[in-house]
C-alpha cells in the first residue's frame, strides 16, 4: 500500500512539512534548522537518544523483535538443504492435523488449554503454533516489500529532484498516474493475474508501492539542493552522481524512514487483507489474514453456539498489535527525527 | 495568476494522467502473458481456429496492443466497456447500477470521520498532554493500525449478533434515501469511516496545536475575546484547511477500503462486483471498476485542490 | 470474495450441464491460481524405510489437487493428504486453484498425463449411472469428469448394458443387478474413490409448517409448496409453531422469506444449469412429468402418458438418415445445428467429413419408425401460462427445440431423439435407443411459452433483458434486483386450482384435506452468498427460512426451540481420481491402498460435523431402488474395501514395492 500522506500535488498541495514554501514561511517547530543539516551525524545521534526515551516506541521496538524472532525461531529453517536454524518453539508443524496421529482425542476447534494454549483450528491443527508461524509471512513480506520499494523510491525520487525540468515532470507524472490508484486495489489486480503465492504477494505490492517513496524524496532533494554546500560541491565539479548519493540522498533519509517504518504496517494490513479475501496465498497456509478469512464463517454460530473466538482474535490481535507496534516506532522515530509526517492514511486501505 | 487560471490549468493538468491511468489499467491486463482466448482455447480443444478469431475478434484481442489500445478507449470513451462475458450483459449497467449503493457507504464513511474526528481533535489539541489527549492519541493510533475486515468482523459479531441492533442482511429492496437505510448504513460506514477518521483527527490536533502557538491567537486572546470565539472563529478555521488537503487521499482510502468493507458485510456495491469479477475472471469489468476507480480518485484530488487553493489565501499559484 | 465463493451451492458440485458454461468461463482473464503447500516436513519420509526396500518407488511423490474456495473439500483433502503421508510412504503435496481456473484444468484431456489426484464434487440423480459413469465412462474422458483418463471397455460395456437395451429397460431386477456388477467391479479396479455422499439441509424458524427436506436442493421449494404425489404442503403460520402441524392446521395466505446462496444467472431454464438459477426458476415452470421422493414419476402437466413402442435398435441404425458436415482443423463438428448424435464410426479429429444426425434428420428418422423408444404424453387441457396462453403440444415442441444447442443439450440429447406433435394436445418423445432411464429423463424439461421463444433472442429469457419469464406455474414473476433479491407471487389462473386437485391428477388418492394448490400468497428470495451470513439474518428474524449453513452451526439449531432443521441424504458426492494412466498408479493395488488411507468416518465427523454419510458403496440411497438388488447386501460386500485400514493399505504397499 502506498502511503499517501506526503500528498503534494506537484509542490502545491502538501500536507504540512513537505511544502517547502510553507515550511519556510513557517516559525521553526524545532532546533533544527537547514543550516544544521551539515551535521547530519550530530541529528541521528540525537535522534537515537530522543527515541530512546520515547517509552511507547521503545516498548513496541521490543514487541515487533519479540514477534520476529518468535516466528524465525517456530519452526526449524532450511536453506538448500541445510538446516541454519535449528530450534522450533511452536510444538507441531503449522500442517499437523492433531487428531489424526498426533493426538486423537482432539476435535476440531478445541479452546484453549495447557497443550494448546491458543486451542485448535478448524482443520484440527494447532493455533498456537500456526500463528507463530504464520509471522513469517506478514513480517516478511512488510519488510522485503518496504526494503524494496523504499530502496527504488529513493532512486526515482533524487533522480527526479535532481535532475529537474522535463524529466522531473515526466518522472511526477508517472507518479502521479500510479497515485490515482489506491494501493489495494492494484494490488488486488496484480494478484488476480499472477495468483496467490509469496512472490507474488511481494510483487503485488512493489509494483506500484515505490510510488510514495519517490514523491517524497524528491521533494526533500528540491529543498535540498538548493542548499550552499550541495552548489559548492557542484562547482568544484562533482558528478551528478555523487552529489546525489554523496549529499542529497543522506539528508532525504529520515523522512524516508519515517514513511518505510509506517509503510510496514500498512503492507502486512495490505497482505492480510488479500489473504481475506481468499486472494492471498494458499488458503491452509497460516498467513493470518488467510487464517481469519479460514475462521470468518464460524463467528456466526447458531443459536446458543460457542463461538471459537479464538480462531479469529488470536490472529486478528496478531496483526493489530504487529501494525500498532510498527505505527508507534513509526511516531517515535518521527519525534526524534523531527521528520514531520502525520502519519496520515495509513490504514492499509489506501 | 488568479484563481480562475489555476483552475483551469489544474483541470486541464489531469488529461494526461487520465490517459496514464487507462494505460496502467489496460496494460496491467493485455501485457501478461496468455491473452483469455488463448487460455479459454488451451482448456478446450474444441475451440476451432475460426471461432478463436471470432473470440478474439469480440473480445477486442487481434491486432497489436496498441490498436486493441485504440479500440478498447475509444469505446470507453463513449461509456462501452463491453460485455460481461458470462451473461452478456452490458458492464457499463452493471457499474451504474452498483454504483449508489457504494457512494451512499462512502459518503457515511466520511461523514462518521469528520463527526468523529474533528470534535476529537479539537478535545486533544485543546487538552495537549493530558489524560484524555493521550486516550484519544491512542485510539487514532489504534484507528489507523487495525484492520477493517477485523473490525467489521466485530462490530457485526457485537452489535448485529449479541445486542441484535442492527440488519445482519444488506439492503437489498430499501430505496436509498429511505430513512431505515440508516440502519444499514451505520456499522459498514463506521468501519468504513474509522481509519479516516483516525487520520483526520491525527492531523487535526497536530495542526491546531500549531495554530494555538500563532501570534494572532496570543492577540486574540488578549483582545479579549472569549476562548470559545478564538478557537471556533479563527483557529478551527485554518486548521480545517489541513483536513482538506487529506480529503483525497481519505477518498482514495474509502474508496479501496469500499472493497473489503462491502465483501465482510455483503454490501451490495461497486466493491463486491470488484471482488466477484476477479473470482469470475470477468475481465471487462475488473478494468471498468479499475478504470472507474482511477478517474474518481484523479477528480477527488482535483476538487480538493481547487477547495483549498480557494481557501487558503497563501498558496502561490505557480 | 472467497467466503462468498466456497458458500455459494454449499458444495460446489458440478452439474454436468454446468460444464460448458463454466469452460467459457474458465479462460476469461490471464491467469494462475496455484500456491503450493507441502503436506509436511520431507524428512519425515524416512519413516517408510521398510518401503524402500523394492527400490525407490516409495516414498512416493503424490500431488492432490482441490478447488480453493470451498473449503470443506479443501480441508477434506488435506486430512487425506497427511493420512498418507503419516504411512511414510507417500510425500503429499496439496495444490488448490480458483474454482474456473480448476474445472479447466481438471476437465482437459492432457490433464490425466500430469499423475496427480484431483477431488471434485458431483451431483448424481436417481439414475444410478449418474454415480459411476461421469466418472468412468470412456466418452467422459475431457468432459464432466472423467478426470484421469479412465477408458475400460470391460467397465464402459458394463455401464452401457446396465441403462441401454430393450432387456434393462423392461426388467428393473435385471438392470439392479447389472449394477451390482458395476459396483463389484469398480470395488475392485478402485480408479476413483467416493469419500462421502452430502446432506442437503434446510434450517427454517417455527413460522414454516409442513416443509420436508427434497433431496435435490434445485427443487426444494418447488417440491414443498405443492406436491401432491408425496402430500407435501408447506404453509406459514406466524401465530403457532411448527414442529408436529397436520394437515388440518393448515392456513392459507402470507409470504415466505428466503435467503438463496448464490445470485439467480439465468432465468432461461435451458440455458442455465446452477442449483440456484433452477431453484428460481421452479417456481415459474413446470413439466411434463413431475417425481416423488422416492423418483417415481408422475404425469404432471402430462394428464397422462404411456409408452407406445421399443424397438430393439443401436445408435448405427440411424447411419441412413445421416447427414454429412465437414470438420474444422482442430477436429470439431463443424455445423451451427444441434448435433443429435454421431456416427459411431467417424471421429471429427481424423476425418474429414463426418455423419451426423442433425434434428430435422432426427424427426424423419422418428416417423420412418427408426427409434429406440416412443413415449405419448397427452397434455392437460385448460393449463394457462402466466401471459394467458393456453399450453398445447406448440409450447412443448417449441420447447424442445429451443434446447437445442444450450447449455442442457448435451444431456438432453444423450437420450432423446426428437419431439413431435400429434395434435393439439398430444406430443411423442422419443429416445435413441432402449433406455432404461427415458421414463425419467425424456419428460425433464421445464416447458416455456412457444409465443416467448419465438419473441426473444436465445438464452434471453430473462428480467435484466426486458424479457420476464412466463411459465405455467403456480408463481409468477413479481420483481428481481440482481444479486440483492427476488420476488414471485400467486398466479391468480393457476390451472391445478381452476381444476381442484384430484380432478387434475387422476392418480391423486390422498386426503380430501388437502388444497388444491400452493396456499403460500408469495416469496421475498434475498440473495445473501454468505452462510454465515443468512445463518445470522435467521437468528434475527430477517428470513424465514435458508438453507445450505455451515455444517458445525447446525446441532445448535437442532437443539433450539425457534428452528427447525430438515436434513435428507442427496444424490452429491465427492470423489478423488487416481492417475490410472500413469506410473505406478497403473497398479491397482496403489489404489485400494490409498482407498484404505481415507478416513471417511473423520471427514464426515470433523469436516462435516456429522452431516454427511461415509460411501461405503459408490451409491446414495436415492439411487438405491434401480441401482442395486439388495443395499444391505452390497453395503456388506464392499465396506470392508473401503474402510479406513492402516494395515492393509500397508500391506498392500509392500506387494506394490516388492514388485518394483
Amino acid at each position: 500500500m502506498t502511503d499517501r500522506n506526503i500528498h503534494e500535488d506537484r509542490g502545491r498541495i502538501q500536507v504540512s512539512g513537505f511544502d517547502s514554501d510553507r515550511v519556510r514561511d513557517r516559525e521553526p517547530i524545532s532546533d533544527w534548522t537547514d543550516e544544521s543539516s551539515g551535521e547530519t551525524v550530530g541529528r541521528w545521534r540525537r535522534g537515537f537518544r530522543k527515541f530512546k526515551r520515547n517509552r511507547s516506541a521503545m516498548g513496541a521496538l521490543v514487541v515487533v523483535v519479540v514477534m520476529a524472532l518468535a516466528s524465525f525461531f517456530a519452526r526449524p529453517v532450511e536453506m538448500f538443504g541445510v538446516v541454519v536454524q535449528p530450534f522450533s518453539l511452536a510444538p507441531y508443524d503449522p500442517t499437523t492435523i492433531l487428531y489424526l496421529g498426533v493426538d486423537s482425542s482432539v476435535n476440531v476447534y478445541d479452546p484453549p488449554s495447557w497443550q494448546y494454549p491458543m486451542g485448535v483450528d478448524g482443520s484440527g491443527r494447532d493455533l498456537f503454533s500456526r500463528l507463530l508461524v504464520g509471522g513469517r509471512y506478514s513480517l516478511s513480506i512488510g519488510f522485503i516489500v518496504v526494503g524494496l520499494t523504499a530502496s527504488f523510491g529513493l532512486i526515482y525520487g533524487s533522480i527526479s529532484g535532481y535532475y529537474g525540468g522535463n524529466v522531473d515532470e515526466l518522472m511526477m507524472r508517472i507518479v502521479d498516474t500510479i497515485f490515482a490508484f489506491p494501493g489495494l486495489i492494484l494490488a488486488l489486480i496484480i494478484v488476480a493475474i499472477l495468483g496467490g503465492g509469496y512472490w507474488q504477494l511481494v510483487l503485488a505490492f512493489s509494483l506500484f508501492g515505490w510510488a510514495g517513496y519517490g514523491r517524497l524524496v524528491r521533494g526533500e532533494v528540491l529543498k535540498i539542493k538548493e542548499n550552499e554546500y550541495v552548489l559548492a560541491a557542484k562547482a568544484l565539479g562533482a558528478r551528478d552522481r555523487s552529489v546525489v548519493f554523496r549529499h542529497i540522498a543522506p539528508n532525504a533519509m529520515p523522512p524516508l524512514i519515517v514513511l518505510a517504518s509506517l509503510n510496514i504496517g500498512s503492507v502486512v494490513i495490505g497482505v492480510a487483507a488479500l489473504g481475506f479475501l481468499g486472494l492471498g496465498l494458499d488458503p491452509s497456509s497460516a498467513e493470518w489474514g488467510t487464517m481469519l478469512n479460514a475462521t470468518r464463517s464460524t463467528l456466526i454460530q447458531g443459536p446458543g453456539g460457542q463461538i471459537p473466538w479464538w480462531a479469529t482474535v488470536y490472529p486478528g490481535a496478531a496483526i493489530f498489535i504487529f501494525v500498532m507496534s510498527m505505527n508507534m516506532i513509526g511516531d517515535g522515530i518521527n519525534d526524534a527525527l523531527d521528520a514531520q509526517q502525520t502519519g496520515v492514511g495509513r490504514g492499509g486501505e489506501d | 495568476m488568479s484563481l480562475q487560471r489555476f483552475i483551469l490549468k489544474r483541470t486541464l493538468s489531469i488529461i494526461p494522467i487520465m490517459f496514464g491511468v487507462s494505460v496502467i489499467t489496460f496494460g496491467m491486463f493485455h501485457l501478461t502473458p496468455g491473452d483469455p482466448v488463448t487460455q479459454l482455447v488451451a482448456l478446450n480443444p474444441d475451440v476451432s481456429a475460426a471461432e478463436e478469431a471470432a473470440l478474439r475478434e469480440r473480445w477486442g484481442l487481434s491486432g497489436p496492443v496498441w490498436e486493441q489500445y485504440l479500440d478498447w478507449i475509444s469505446n470507453v470513451l463513449v461509456g462501452d466497456f463491453g460485455l460481461e462475458l458470462q451473461t452478456g450483459r452490458e458492464v457499463s449497467d452493471i457499474v451504474w447500477s452498483r454504483l449508489p449503493e457504494t457512494i451512499a457507504l462512502g459518503l457515511f464513511g466520511w461523514a462518521f470521520a469528520l463527526v468523529i474526528a474533528i470534535p476529537a481533535g479539537i478535545y486533544a489539541a485543546i487538552n495537549k498532554d493530558n489524560l484524555g489527549d493521550t486516550i484519544s492519541r491512542f485510539l487514532a493510533l489504534s484507528g489507523i493500525s487495525i484492520p477493517n475486515f477485523w473490525l467489521g468482523l466485530m462490530l457485526i459479531l457485537i452489535f448485529s449478533l449479541y445486542l441484535g441492533l442492527f440488519p445482519v442482511l444488506a439492503p437489498s429492496r430499501q430505496s436509498l434515501l429511505s430513512p431505515e437505510m440508516l440502519w444499514y448504513l451505520i456499522l459498514p460506514g463506521i468501519t468504513i469511516g474509522t481509519a479516516s477518521a483516525a487520520s483526520i483527527m491525527r492531523v487535526m490536533r497536530t495542526s491546531m496545536t500549531e495554530e494555538l502557538n500563532k501570534e494572532y491567537v496570543t492577540a486574540a486572546r488578549a483582545k479579549g475575546l472569549p476562548e470559545r470565539t478564538v478557537i471556533l472563529k479563527h483557529v478551527l478555521r485554518n486548521s480545517l484547511i489541513s483536513v482538506v488537503t487529506l480529503a483525497a487521499t481519505l477518498t482514495a482510502s474509502i474508496v479501496a477500503g469500499s472493497v473489503v468493507v462491502e465483501v465482510v458485510f455483503n454490501w451490495p456495491g461497486l466493491g463486491r462486483e470488484f471482488i466477484d469479477a476477479i473470482n469470475q475472471r470477468e475481465i471487462n469489468v475488473v478494468m471498468a471498476i479499475t478504470l472507474f476507480t482511477g478517474f474518481f480518485v484523479i477528480l477527488a484530488n482535483l476538487v480538493a485542490d481547487i477547495v483549498y487553493a480557494a481557501l487558503d489565501p497563501r498558496i502561490r499559484y505557480d | 470474495m472467497p467466503s462468498r465463493h466456497n458458500s455459494s451451492d454449499s458444495n460446489r458440485q458440478i452439474n454436468r450441464r454446468n460444464v460448458i458454461a463454466t469452460i467459457g468461463a474458465a479462460g476469461a482473464a490471464s491467469l494462475a491460481g496455484c500456491g503450493g503447500q507441502s503436506g509436511g516436513d520431507g524428512s519425515d519420509g524416512g519413516d517408510g524405510g521398510d518401503g524402500g526396500d523394492g527400490g525407490n518407488l516409495f516414498p512416493l511423490d503424490v500431488q492432490l489437487e482441490v478447488n480453493a474456495d470451498n473449503s470443506d473439500r479443501l480441508q477434506m483433502v488435506e486430512l487425506i493428504a497427511e493420512s498418507m503421508e503419516q504411512t511414510g510412504y507417500f510425500n503429499t503435496t496439496v495444490e488448490t486453484y480458483e474454482w474456473n481456473t480448476y474445472v479447466g484444468r481438471v476437465l482437459d484431456p492432457e490433464y490425466q498425463n500430469n499423475g496427480f489426484i484431483p477431488c471434485i464434487g458431483l451431483s448424481g440423480t436417481f439414475n444410478p449411472g449418474s454415480f459411476s459413469n461421469a466418472l468412468h465412462h470412456s466418452t467422459n474422458i475431457g468432459a464432466c469428469c472423467n478426470l484421469n483418463g479412465i477408458s475400460d471397455p470391460e467397465i464402459d460395456e458394463l455401464m452401457d448394458s446396465a441403462r441401454y437395451g430393450v432387456d434393462v429397460a423392461e426388467d428393473a431386477d435385471l438392470r439392479a443387478e447389472r449394477y451390482d456388477e458395476v459396483w463389484n467391479y469398480l470395488a475392485e479396479e478402485r480408479y476413483s474413490s467416493i469419500t462421502h455422499f452430502n446432506l442437503a439441509t434446510s434450517v427454517s424458524n417455527t413460522d414454516l409448517h409442513g416443509f420436508e427436506m427434497w433431496p435435490f436442493q434445485d427443487g426444494m421449494y418447488s417440491y414443498n409448496m405443492f406436491a401432491p404425489q408425496d402430500e407435501q404442503i408447506m404453509w406459514v403460520d406466524r401465530d403457532n409453531a411448527a414442529g408436529d402441524s397436520e394437515l388440518s392446521d393448515l392456513s392459507e395466505g402470507g409470504t415466505l422469506s428466503l435467503a438463496f446462496g448464490a445470485n439467480i444467472e439465468s432465468f432461461d431454464p435451458p440455458h442455465s444449469s446452477d442449483t440456484t438459477s433452477t431453484l428460481a426458476q421452479n417456481f415459474l415452470f413446470e413439466s411434463l412429468t413431475d417425481n416423488d421422493a422416492q423418483g417415481n414419476v408422475y404425469p404432471w402437466l402430462a394428464e397422462s402418458y404411456e409408452l407406445l413402442n421399443t424397438s430393439s435398435i443401436e445408435r448405427i441404425a440411424y447411419a441412413d438418415y445421416m447427414s454429412t458436415v465437414g470438420t474444422t482443423e482442430e477436429g470439431a463438428i463443424d455445423t451451427d445445428e444441434q448435433v443429435v448424435m454421431q456416427h459411431p464410426e467417424d471421429s471429427p479429429a481424423e476425418d474429414d467429413e463426418v455423419r451426423v444426425l442433425l434434428p430435422d434428420d432426427a424427426t424423419a428418422a422418428a416417423e420412418d419408425g427408426t427409434f429406440g423408444m416412443q413415449y405419448r404424453y397427452n397434455l392437460q387441457e385448460g393449463v394457462e401460462f402466466h401471459n394467458g396462453d393456453e399450453l398445447t403440444a406448440d409450447d412443448v415442441v417449441a420447447t424442445y427445440e429451443y434446447v437445442e444447442n444450450s447449455v442442457l443439450a448435451p444431456q438432453t440429447f444423450d437420450s432423446l431423439l426428437t419431439a413431435v406433435k400429434v395434435d393439439e394436445y398430444t406430443v411423442d418423445l422419443y429416445a435413441q435407443v432402449p433406455d432404461a432411464e427415458a421414463e425419467r429423463e425424456l419428460p425433464g424439461l421445464l416447458i416455456l411459452n412457444a409465443s416467448q421463444i419465438e419473441a426473444v433472442e436465445k438464452g434471453n429469457i430473462d428480467p435484466r433483458e426486458g424479457n420476464l419469464p412466463v411459465g405455467t406455474g403456480p408463481y409468477e414473476f413479481a420483481e428481481f434486483e440482481d444479486a440483492q433479491y427476488y420476488e414471485v407471487t400467486k398466479f391468480d389462473n393457476y390451472w391445478t386450482e381452476q381444476k381442484g386437485v384430484s380432478e387434475a391428477f387422476s392418480w391423486f388418492d390422498g386426503s380430501d384435506e388437502f388444497p388444491d394448490g400452493p396456499v403460500i400468497d408469495g416469496f421475498e428470495v434475498e440473495i445473501v452468498p454468505d452462510n454465515s451470513t443468512r445463518s445470522g439474518a435467521l437468528q434475527n428474524g430477517e428470513i424465514d427460512s435458508t438453507y445450505g449453513l455451515n455444517t458445525s452451526t447446525l446441532d445448535d439449531f437442532k437443539s433450539s426451540e425457534e428452528f427447525l432443521v430438515y436434513g435428507v441424504e442427496t444424490g452429491g458426492y465427492e470423489y478423488i481420481q487416481y492417475p490410472v494412466n500413469v506410473a505406478p498408479f497403473d497398479d491397482a493395488r496403489l489404489r485400494q491402498a490409498i482407498n484404505h488411507l481415507i478416513p471417511r468416518e473423520r471427514i464426515v465427523e470433523n469436516v462435516f460435523s456429522g452431516y454427511g454419510r461415509p460411501a461405503w458403496t459408490p451409491i446414495p440411497q436415492l439411487a438405491q431402488g434401480s441401482g442395486t438388488a439388495d443395499a444391505d447386501a452390497l453395503e456388506e460386500e464392499l465396506k470392508p474395501m473401503n474402510e479406513y485400514n492402516v494395515e492393509r493399505a500397508e500391506e498392500l504397499l509392500e506387494q506394490v514395492a516388492a514388485d518394483n
